[in-house]
């Protein structure tokens, strides 16, 4: 088709008062630029910052082109831990912040919760909706009923804010749906909890030991690097896993005890220690309280006890205790990460510390080594308000919980309950409550209950769809965060995250949203720094330089010593008695056991198995599903399913099959994985699969869900962490259940765990919890 | 009734100009003057047919321009920010192109808008590749160029040569008229120039 110039200028004839008008309109998206005045963006290569794409935060160089486009990602040589190296996730970052499903500008609701429908608005206009409405909510109920539910460093300036306004109910899933029973048993202990990342000194240990622990498949970049070089150096390996992981196929012994099993395999093993007198006796002498109670409480613990328990040979058990025991005090127990399985976990802590006691490895050369504080000071702050009493349990229905992460699943719970008080408001900040937290069903009852529901995130996460305002926060690429500093090292650092690009679209870093809103709160002498630059360099201060000397490399070392025990000087524990506790007369005044009991998780019933999950190498959590490049990689999971038995169920390896569990929850379509590599009693998938929000196109109903399938949990009365391997599940092929000949259904024989919260006995918060600031998972 | 004449070259480059304000996020500005028809006016002046008649039509029949802009806003955000169950139609060049955001088309246009002298204005929260930005360079290089456009007819279609794809997915997501016949508009719009500059070209 062609139009002459006639016709195109006949038609251009407009109303004078129109022309006006039109002619007045301006765009705004570009501008001119002087010739000569602008080179366009050098070419900068190698910013250094780190990375986020899980918690560990590996040093990372950000290649970023003319344009200003992060074109790739490399490990950054001089991070302490990790030596120029990056796991697939870390190398795939950019793909994080290009993708084309984050979220882009401020959102307010506009259709019902749940549907999903909403208006872009400004940020000023988000930010006042919702500080006024936190201002009416405190109005009205108090402080305390804002819930804020935080991950990463990224909300800690948003966390200072929550209690500068004055909530106590400040939750995050690290603790009681991850670490929390280990860091309760250890601190029990020692005094201490280990604290991330694990301090074990791999670098000198002659054994290691993990229990439950997939190195390998649960990828810390630092720790992987030194299990490699430990293992190159002949160090030797034990592991304990139902499953052959990637870490028990490099083990010396691999130990596929029966699941949940554990405290009974730790206690054979102690009582190994003791009768055959292997243990360190000079150090437990010296430095440990409770050993002839402990003597008298393993004494019947043999390994044939055991051995019946866990169904591995007594023989077994009995020979690595002793090979522990010869590589005393060099032995790297890992203490574990995600450690709530089975509601009784802080007593496997317990078990592990116990454990770690008696082969005098705490505190020495090879074993676990010492922590120490960095000096970088808190920027100085008014006082927070006092808060009102917790609405979780932490420090009271469940007494040893940390009140610095809170007890998550304590929050869901009051929130739809009303109880101690009602909860009326969530912030939901870079975590995903319906992915993380058991019982999605009840999350989402709960979250039904709430005048507000603020999301602050990267991407469109399920809970988003819920969200009466979301936030688009920028990404670890395009921000400035608090210090990351690093007590756990053996050169203590502290590393800086930096805008390796700017922040696209309208998203802004958190530190900016939290004090944007703490000036709508009145509270902006909380946020009385400069900019964020000034804030980092009072912070480092304390480390004796500026931001600006350390932005080419990233992070800053710190010298302290040696990081073991000087047995030189008197040693003394931050425990009540200043020794090691083998014995807890804290545990005991709380009514619980105070040396570790074995309680037996309920049995599988017969045609179901056991619901184990894990970590993948490839993703963290259930955030990094819709990556495009580890998409690419593993855009599903699959389900671990030992093969004789999969042969007696006539099922075949890369078939898709559902899982139901006891409650009649059933999965996704998932692949099997058909393998001798399991027990068969159990099956395994890797956890945060099938995602429920649409927006995310990739991740969008791929694999299947672990947690959608956890209707049940069964709490840690010690710590408030969520048993979350009492999940049983059978195999639905073609919508009929596959069952072994002459299985019976079990649904309706289990007893729900989901109230399993004690009676408050004692509003005192005893002196073993303290406020844990490490966060992640 | 007193009328203005435009100039081929007023013309354009006012076509260009108020496609781009159309295809940004819509704010109250916008809203006044669809609500008051001079951007329809415009419109059945510059394109005749059904499509302008369905798109002033539709914003007639809104209550106010408040109600207008309110509809616009739910409307450009379902369809071009985020949507459930999915995100229909971005308005970036590279997400049809690449399938992801900031790609290399996106830089060769920075590169264009350098070579020309301009840049996206730092407070422009917006991909340098986004409809809109294309067609306020358009609009700018006309204005900077009048007369003697640098405007390769290479380059505007070469710019939005992925339109057809946008507006197919336009078309099958909206839940309102404006936003299909826009871009049916602006296609209409872009065919007409890039024949009529042929036709100059040609000596025609
Ligand atoms: S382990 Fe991998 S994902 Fe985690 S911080 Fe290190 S590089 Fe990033």
């Amino acid at each position: 088709m062609s139009i002459s110039r006639r016709d195109f200028l006949k038609k251009t004839t407009l109303s004078a008062g129109a022309f006006t008008l039109l002619s007045g309109m301006k765009v705004h998206g570009m501008e001119a630029i002087h010739p000569k005045g602008w080179k366009g963006r050098q070419r900068v290569s190698e910013i250094a910052s780190i990375c986020e794409m899980c918690f560990w935060r590996c040093g990372i160089l950000g290649n970023v082109d003319k344009h200003g486009k992060l074109l790739k990602i490399d490990g950054n040589p001089e991070h302490p831990l990790t030596e120029g190296r990056l796991c697939a996730r870390g190398n795939a970052g950019h793909k994080l912040a290009y993708d084309p499903d984050r979220l882009k500008y401020p959102l307010m609701r506009v259709g019902k919760r749940g549907e999903g429908k909403f208006k872009r608005v400004s940020w000023d206009e988000a930010l006042d909706f919702f500080a006024k409405k936190l201002l009416e909510i405190r109005e009205k109920h108090g402080a305390e009923a804002v819930g804020f539910f935080p991950h990463g460093i990224q909300a800690r300036f948003f966390e200072h804010l929550m209690k500068g306004f004055g909530t106590p109910n400040i939750v995050e899933p690290a603790f009681a749906q991850c670490r929390g029973p280990r860091d309760v048993g250890y601190k029990l202990t020692f005094g201490n909890n280990v604290g991330s990342p694990e301090p074990l000194d791999f670098e000198n240990t002659r054994m290691m030991v993990f229990i439950g622990t997939h190195i390998g498949e649960n990828v810390f970049t630092g720790q992987n690097l030194q299990f490699a070089n430990a293992l190159e150096r002949g160090a030797k390996l034990i592991v304990v896993d139902p499953r052959f992981s990637i870490a028990a196929q490099k083990a010396d012994y691999w130990l596929p005890l029966k699941p949940g099993t554990d405290t009974a395999l730790l206690l054979a093993w102690i009582h190994v220690l003791i009768y055959e007198n292997l243990y360190d006796k000079e150090y437990i002498r010296k430095y440990a309280t409770g050993f002839n109670a402990l003597k008298k409480h393993v004494k019947s613990l043999t390994p044939e006890w055991a051995a019946k328990i866990t169904e591995l040979p007594a023989g077994l058990i009995r020979e690595t205790a002793r090979e522990m025991a010869r590589q005393i005090p060099a032995v790297g127990l890992h203490p574990g990460r995600h450690f709530t399985w089975y509601g009784n976990d802080s007593q496997r802590g317990r078990a592990m510390a116990i454990l770690t006691a008696l082969l005098g490895a705490y505190g020495r050369k090879g074993g676990i080594y010492l922590a120490s504080p960095i000096p970088a000071p808190k920027y100085p702050s008014p006082a927070n308000p006092k808060p009102a009493a917790r609405a979780d349990g932490a420090g009271t229905v469940y007494p040893f919980a940390s009140r610095g992460l809170g007890v998550t699943n304590g929050l869901v719970e009051a929130t739809h309950s009303g109880e101690p008080y009602p909860i009326k408001a969530w912030i939901v900040y870079s975590q995903n409550v319906l992915q993380s937290i058991p019982d999605p069903w009840k999350t989402k009852e709960a979250i039904e209950k709430l005048d507000l529901m603020v999301v602050v995130d990267v991407m469109p996460m399920e809970q988003y769809l819920y969200a009466d305002l979301v936030l688009p926060e920028a990404t670890y690429l395009e921000r400035y965060d608090d210090l990351y500093t690093v007590k756990n090292a053996k050169k203590p650092f502290a590393a800086i995250r930096q805008p390796v690009i700017d922040p696209l679209f309208e998203s802004k870093p958190g530190w900016w949203i939290a004090r944007e809103m703490a000036k709508r709160l009145g509270l902006e002498e909380h946020f009385g720094w400069e900019d964020i630059e000034e804030y980092l360099d009072y912070r480092l201060s304390g480390l004796g330089v500026t931001l600006k000397q350390i932005q080419a490399r990233g992070l800053v070392e710190y010298d302290k010593g040696t990081p073991y025990f000087d047995f030189s000087k008197p040693v003394r524990f931050k425990t009540p008695s200043g020794k090691i506790e083998l014995y807890s007369e804290e545990l005991k005044r709380y009514g619980f056991d105070p040396m570790p009991v074995y309680e037996a998780p309920d049995e599988v019933p017969k045609g179901y198995f056991r619901l184990l999950y894990g970590r993948s190498p490839l993703h963290s959590f259930a955030r990094t599903q819709n990556n495009e490049i580890l998409n690419g990689y593993q855009p599903e999971n699959d389900l671990w399913i030992n093969d004789k038995i999969a042969a007696e169920l006539g099922l075949i390896d890369g078939e898709y099959v559902n899982l139901e569990n006891q409650d009649g929850m059933v999965s996704n379509n998932i692949k099997l994985n058909v393998t001798p590599g399991i027990r068969p009693d159990a099956v395994f998938m890797v956890h945060g699969f099938d995602h429920k929000s649409p927006l995310l196109k990739r991740a969008y109903g791929k694999g299947a869900s672990d947690t959608y399938l956890m209707s049940r949990y069964k709490v840690d009365p010690i710590s408030g962490g969520t048993g979350m391997r009492v999940n049983f599940v059978r195999i639905i092929k073609d919508g009929q259940p596959v069952m072994i000949s002459g299985a019976v259904s079990a649904i309706g024989r289990f007893k729900s765990t989901r109230d399993a919260r004690r009676p408050v006995k004692k509003v005192v918060v005893p002196r073993a919890v303290q406020s844990e600031e490490d966060e992640g998972c | 009734m007193e009328t203005v004449e435009l100039s081929e070259i007023e013309t354009r480059k006012t076509a260009y100009k108020i496609f781009s304000r159309l295809f940004y996020y819509p704010g109250e500005e916008i809203a006044r003057l669809l609500y008051g028809g001079v951007i329809g006016e415009w419109l059945e002046h510059i394109l005749p047919g059904k499509e302008a008649e369905r798109l002033q039509t539709w914003v007639a029949s809104r209550s106010s321009a408040a109600d207008l802009l309110e509809a616009l806003q739910v409307e450009y955000t379902h369809l071009f920010i985020t949507a459930y169950p999915n995100l229909p139609a971005p308005l970036y060049k590279s997400y049809y192109t690449e399938k992801e955001l900031f790609g290399a088309d996106a830089r060769n246009l920075m590169d264009i808008y350098q070579q020309y002298h301009f840049k996206v204005s730092p407070h422009m929260t917006e991909m340098p590749d986004h409809l809109a930005i294309i067609l306020e360079f358009i609009y700018r290089l006309l204005e900077k160029e009048a007369g003697d456009s640098l405007l390769k007819d290479f380059a505007i279609s070469g710019l939005t040569d992925w339109l057809p794809q946008l507006a197919k997915r336009i078309e099958e997501n909206a839940s309102l008229p404006f936003y299909p016949s826009l871009i049916h508009l602006l296609q209409e719009f872009i065919r007409n120039d890039l024949s009529l500059q042929a036709t100059q070209k040609s000596g025609a």
